[in-house]
């Protein structure tokens, strides 16, 4: 037995197949969204003038220390930090702590060399206080890479008797 | 700045000072497990360190210091501790570059004090391999509290003793114990000692296969025992061996060769229990320094040595001189060898090594090793694998002849020793790596004689004797 199906209905089901496939997409694109949003782990950038890689999302003298604190908070699910030419330097508004823990596993690779510059005993010019000379870079975390930079001016640490040791000393 | 100023800051300084204490910083320390500190530049830190590897709560253990130039630094690499926690293990120290830094690898306890809660930092189970040194004080092992060094390879490193420098290129100012210095060449300032084991009563140190030349001591064994030193080829130093002081030092001396010493070649006048064996001396000032009071034997009893002032007949033409030498005659009547060989010893350095650029740095690549000889026919069991991470993949073949080759099969290095290649007396591997894998060491063990009545001529009972690859592969007749 055939049954016959007016246009009506016919239009009918078509405006429901419609709709279910405009729902299967929203959803299949809600879900390819939030899979992107949730996998990881993220590549950040830094170039302290922009010159090299004008998206980059840390873009000052002091990109580099903060690429690495983002980094080092682990929602921020980020697992290599790619860093472009420039002199990086350590915020230095006070003696301590100008040194920088990196505390999850990461990977910091530097491109063409960028100088990370300890600045040595300078001046700082806002507060009058001297940087002190303090190791750099501290790794407190495993399997950390960090590849393709030149370090230079750190200085010597002066240490007032009775303060702990911190850091390598 | 005006005088006044000057004056002030100076005083401030002074008193800073006076009240304080100085502290090592490093532009990166290392406190944790499995760093890679790659293709960096450590320059103009010239109070503090490079790389600093030290111990604090957590162990920095197995970090990978890979093709880094250190240029100019206090230290290029410093070894610490604190917080009770006192080694660093596994470091793997890899084709770096070291110029002008006033020590590039080490610690020196002069320099650094009130370290706080007591314990200092060493390395131990690591390898200083293909670096590349002009520094003052290359490399140094001590400790501020005296903890020993050991299972270290110093190996394939170049060494350039900068003029008018005056300190030794290796020392070992603590205890040191199964530390292989191999495969380096020394080039001296004629001035100092390049390798100078120490006061401190080390041992089981291995020297070998070394150029060492131009120093005014090539090697001062200091307080060392029962350690080898073999194959080097001493060259155009004023005193290429200083055996030290001992009654009992058990010290093996073999297959070298000795040339140009403008004082002595080997000074064993203060030093009993040592036998020197095989070597060859040539055209030195004075072959050696003995004393009635120190015997050491100059031969097995299969063969003695060379000596090119020895002029006395072999009318039996059995390669050995007719008449025993009195190794230092005028000095001493009881140091002789009775059985000189009329004939130089050939003695080369072997110095077959993994290329580095082709297989690391970032490019991937293969290896293939030489072609390591059993002496009989063997079972080749072992092959581990030392690399920064996985993307490696390992493959052998046997041969019974040299000549006919089974097939390449993959080795599962870290599973049962991994390799399935038939018996055979000769053994080859080969290892691929993918872009960005430092391959940084490849050890053969477990290789036994298939006959069971083949008389080991190792001191291991029941294998054999391992030749070839001695550059890559480690401790072949030592591990089981």
């Amino acid at each position: 037995m055939k049954i016959r199906i007016s246009e009506t209905e016919k239009g009918k089901r078509k405006n429901i197949v419609s709709f279910f496939a405009v729902l299967v997409l929203i959803v299949a694109v809600t879900f390819v969204v939030t899979v992107s949003a949730v996998e990881g782990p993220r590549t950040i950038y830094v170039d302290d003038d922009r010159v090299d890689y004008p998206a980059a999302g840390f873009f000052s003298a002091n990109g580099f220390w903060d690429a690495v604190n983002y980094a080092n908070n682990a929602s921020n699910n980020v697992s290599t930090i790619i860093v472009y030419p420039g002199i990086y330097t350590p915020p230095c508004t006070n003696c301590f702590p100008m040194h920088l823990s990196i505390t999850r596993p990461m990977t910091i690779q530097g491109i063409g060399y960028p100088v990370i510059d300890g600045m040595g005993f300078l001046q700082n010019a806002a507060t009058g206080s001297r940087c002190c000379g303090y190791s750099l870079i501290q790794i407190w975390a495993p399997n950390v890479t960090i590849q393709g930079f030149e370090f230079r001016n750190i200085a010597r640490f002066v240490m007032v008797s009775g303060r702990a040791p911190r850091g390598g000393r | 700045m005006n005088s006044r100023y000057f004056l002030i800051l100076l005083l401030t300084t002074l008193a800073i000072n006076s009240a304080s204490a100085a502290y090592y910083a490093g532009a990166v320390d290392i406190l944790a497990p499995d760093a890679v500190i790659q293709d960096n530049i450590f320059q103009g830190n010239g109070d503090e360190a490079g790389i600093l590897i030290w111990g604090w709560n957590i162990i920095g253990d197995n970090p990978i210091i890979f093709n880094n130039t250190f240029i100019g630094n206090d230290f290029g690499i410093l070894t610490l501790g604190g917080g009770g926690m006192i080694i660093n293990s596994s470091a793997t120290i890899l084709g770096n570059t070291f110029i002008s830094n006033n020590y590039d690898i080490g610690y020196d306890p002069s320099l650094v004090n009130n370290l706080g809660n007591g314990g200092d930092g060493y390395l131990y189970a690591s390898t200083i391999q293909k670096n590349s040194f002009s520094g003052k004080k290359p490399i140094f092992l001590g400790t501020q509290y005296g903890k020993p060094y050991y299972n270290i390879d110093i190996t394939q490193n170049n060494f350039t003793h900068p003029a008018g420098i005056s300190s030794s290129v290796v020392t070992g100012a603590s205890q040191m114990f199964d530390i292989e210095i191999s495969n380096n060449d020394f080039q001296g300032n004629n001035m100092d000692t390049l390798i100078d084991l120490g006061s401190v009563s080390s041992e089981r140190i291995s020297i070998k296969n070394n150029n060492i030349v131009a120093s005014s001591k090539g090697v001062n064994v200091g307080a060392a025992r029962n350690s080898i030193f073999e194959k080097n080829i001493f060259q155009s130093n004023a005193i290429a061996l200083i055996m030290g002081t001992g009654t009992d030092t058990n010290n093996l001396v073999r297959n070298n060769r000795i040339n140009v010493s403008s004082i002595i070649a080997i000074d064993a006048s203060t030093s009993a229990g040592n036998t020197f064996t095989r070597n060859n001396f040539s055209s030195n000032v004075r072959d050696v320094a003995a004393s009635d009071s120190y015997l050491n034997t100059w031969n097995t009893p299969v063969i003695g040595n060379y000596w090119d002032k020895y002029n006395n007949p072999d009318n039996n033409m059995d390669g050995i001189g007719d008449i025993p030498y009195t190794v230092d005659y005028g000095a001493s009547t009881n140091n002789i060898d009775y059985l000189p060989s009329a004939v130089p010893f050939s003695i080369t350095l072997n110095r077959s090594e993994m290329n580095l650029n082709s297989i690391g740095a970032g490019t991937g690549g293969t290896y293939t090793s030489g072609i390591i000889d059993a002496g009989s026919a063997a079972l080749w069991e072992t092959i581990s694998v030392n690399a920064n991470k996985q993307g490696y993949a390992v493959f052998t073949h046997t041969s019974t002849d040299g000549v006919t080759w089974s097939a390449y099969q993959a080795a599962n290095p870290n599973v049962n020793g991994g390799i399935d290649s038939p018996e055979g007396r000769y053994m080859q591997y080969k290892i691929a790596a993918n872009s960005g894998v430092i391959i940084t060491s490849a050890t053969l063990s477990g290789v036994r004689a298939v006959d069971a009545s083949i008389t080991p001529t190792s001191k291991n009972t029941g294998k054999v004797a391992i030749g070839g690859d001695t550059n890559n592969v480690r401790k072949l007749s030592t591990t089981t």
